[in-house]
């Protein structure tokens, strides 16, 4: 219990250190999070649409999802050297397997009945992406994003190692000073981190599934 | 083309891709407004076709299909779809729904204020016979049956003048069925609506159609009544659909009104009464059942009006 307590007493003498790496911390999964949303979604919908190109889009970024993060992230280094920039490269590459698979799944799964029924009452397919499409897709989408959020949340730690900032440096710095307590500087935000997103995601996704437990 | 004739289709052709036969061919038909038509043949007659070729679900290979006089092509296609309505088989509810919002989804397209919509949506609940307290639920909530009854509602909310149906009583129980059947037909004799329903079963085409057409590979076999369908089978394949020899079937589409005759002796309430309404089967049933010599046929407000005997259920046969 010792080292939790010097991990804390750390906290209160570096107040704004600690806040500043959280803050880089949140904002920079947060980036990388959206950034996969904004591309995955609007292709996650171009695959469930377009079968042919469903193949060649989901295999790449399936094929991305193989390589370890750290090594992404150091993938990343000769072409956007250090700092803020590549890191959120690396996580949104991390990202946006789950949402992409899920998107497509979601839509894939709307019942075809619903559609031609949506159809034949004369509904256009702009409405019925917005009223019928996205609603009914939007548990399994945002089961994806909840994946993605613990997954970006858990490796910008390692944003760290290029430069990146974040709860990382304390992880780093120590192992690299055999500085337990300041490793749990690092370590624990990080895990609460992960199980707060979590919790939210859950939250989101009860109220996007309401209608199947009424 | 006066605007009597609701649906008139003019020698439509429909040959899918890849298929060597055309799945409809060179068909023409005329529909008035008012007619409950049932589109009746075995699976891969064309029939489905036939019907999903009005809203343009599918689209002809040639010919011209049109609705009150105007080509349903002339319209943008949304347009010409909240004009008509749709009930298939498997219902397609929308899931995440309620059932108000379900029956308000072409009130909502067409812009309607929401005490309109309201009001639309608790005529037609009661119409459909669907209690008020259901419009906050949703659709997994019901039985395949009410859900239908939501489908149909919601078919009819936009107040169009002609109903298209793909079998939308085949997936649901006998009995319930049944008592589909009954309401619906009330409320197409109520509104008097344009219907096109498809459907494989025989005994439903008679019952509610007021004109069957029976297809068979892609063609048209007999536009007729359920009587003249029955009675002049026009070839051999509608004879054995429809069952022509079976002289039950027969007799249950004349109605007791069409062959009584007047009273020959006042009715005593212990003789076997009927309706007006009921068919010539039920009053030959009771005739053999209760061993009479007539069956007394009552109006709708339970006065005598007429007899039937035995003689006038067979006399039938020659006429």
């Amino acid at each position: 219990m010792d080292v939790l307590a010097d991990a804390y007493a750390y906290v209160l003498e570096n107040t704004d250190r600690f806040w500043e790496a959280l803050r880089v911390h949140v904002s920079i999964s947060l980036c990388a999070l959206l950034a996969a949303i904004v591309i995955c979604v609007p292709l996650g919908i171009l695959c469930a649409k377009k079968q042919w190109l469903s193949a060649p889009i989901m295999g790449t970024f399936n094929s991305l999802r193989v390589i370890p993060s750290l090594a992404i992230l150091v993938a990343v280094l000769p072409l956007l050297g250090t700092g803020f920039a590549p890191a959120l490269v690396a996580l949104t590459v991390l990202a946006c397997p789950p949402i992409l698979v899920n998107t497509y799944l979601g839509f894939r799964g709307v019942d075809p009945f619903v559609l031609e029924s949506a159809s034949g009452m004369g509904m256009g397919p702009n409405r019925i992406l917005r009223k019928i499409e996205f609603p009914l897709a939007m548990p399994l989408i945002l089961s994806g994003v909840r994946t993605a959020a613990v997954e970006v949340v858990a490796s910008a730690t390692l944003a760290a190692f290029i430069g990146g900032g974040g709860l990382g440096t304390f992880i780093i710095n120590g192992l690299g000073m055999y500085n337990y307590s300041l490793l749990l500087v690092g370590a624990v935000p990080v895990a609460l981190l992960a199980i707060f997103s979590e919790i939210v995601f859950a939250v989101i996704e009860r109220t996007a599934t309401k209608f199947q437990r009424a | 083309m006066t605007t009597d004739n609701a649906i008139v289709f003019d020698r439509v052709t429909k040959t899918f891709p890849a298929a060597s036969k055309p799945s409809v061919n060179e068909t023409s038909l005329t529909i008035d407004k008012g007619m409950f038509v049932t589109i009746l043949g075995t699976s891969g007659s064309g029939k489905t076709t036939l019907l999903k070729m009005v809203n343009r679900i599918i689209e002809p290979t040639s010919g011209t299909i049109s609705v009150f006089g105007k080509d349903v092509r002339a319209l943008p296609l949304t347009e010409l779809r909240q004009s008509i309505g749709y009930v298939i088989q498997q219902v397609g509810l929308f899931p995440h729904m309620t059932i108000e919002q379900n029956i308000a989804t072409v009130p909502n397209i067409l812009g309607w204020d929401r005490e309109k919509t309201n009001g639309r949506i608790k005529y037609l609940m009661d119409l459909v016979h669907l209690p008020a307290d259901f419009r906050q639920r949703y659709p997994r909530q019901l039985s395949g049956g009410q859900q239908q009854r939501v489908g149909i509602a919601r078919a009819m909310a936009g107040d169009p003048e002609v109903l298209l149906m793909d079998e939308p009583f085949g997936a649901i129980d006998a009995i319930t069925r049944t008592r589909l059947q009954d309401d619906f037909l009330d409320i197409q004799r109520q509104l008097g609506k344009t219907v096109l329903f498809v459907t494989h079963d025989v005994d439903e085409a008679l019952k509610l159609g007021n004109r069957i057409v029976v297809m068979n590979e892609g063609s048209i076999q007999q536009f007729d009544t359920p009587l003249g369908m029955v009675s002049n089978p026009a070839n051999e394949f509608v004879r054995q659909l429809i069952g022509s020899d079976n002289l039950f079937l027969r007799l249950q589409l004349i109605r007791a009104e069409e062959k009584m005759t007047a009273l020959t002796e006042p009715a005593r309430a212990e003789e076997a009464h009927i309706c007006t309404d009921d068919n010539l089967r039920e009053a030959l049933q009771l005739l053999l059942r209760q061993d009479a010599r007539r069956v007394i046929v009552d109006n709708a407000q339970g006065t005598a009006v007429g007899q039937l005997t035995l003689d006038l259920i067979k006399m039938d046969r020659q006429g």
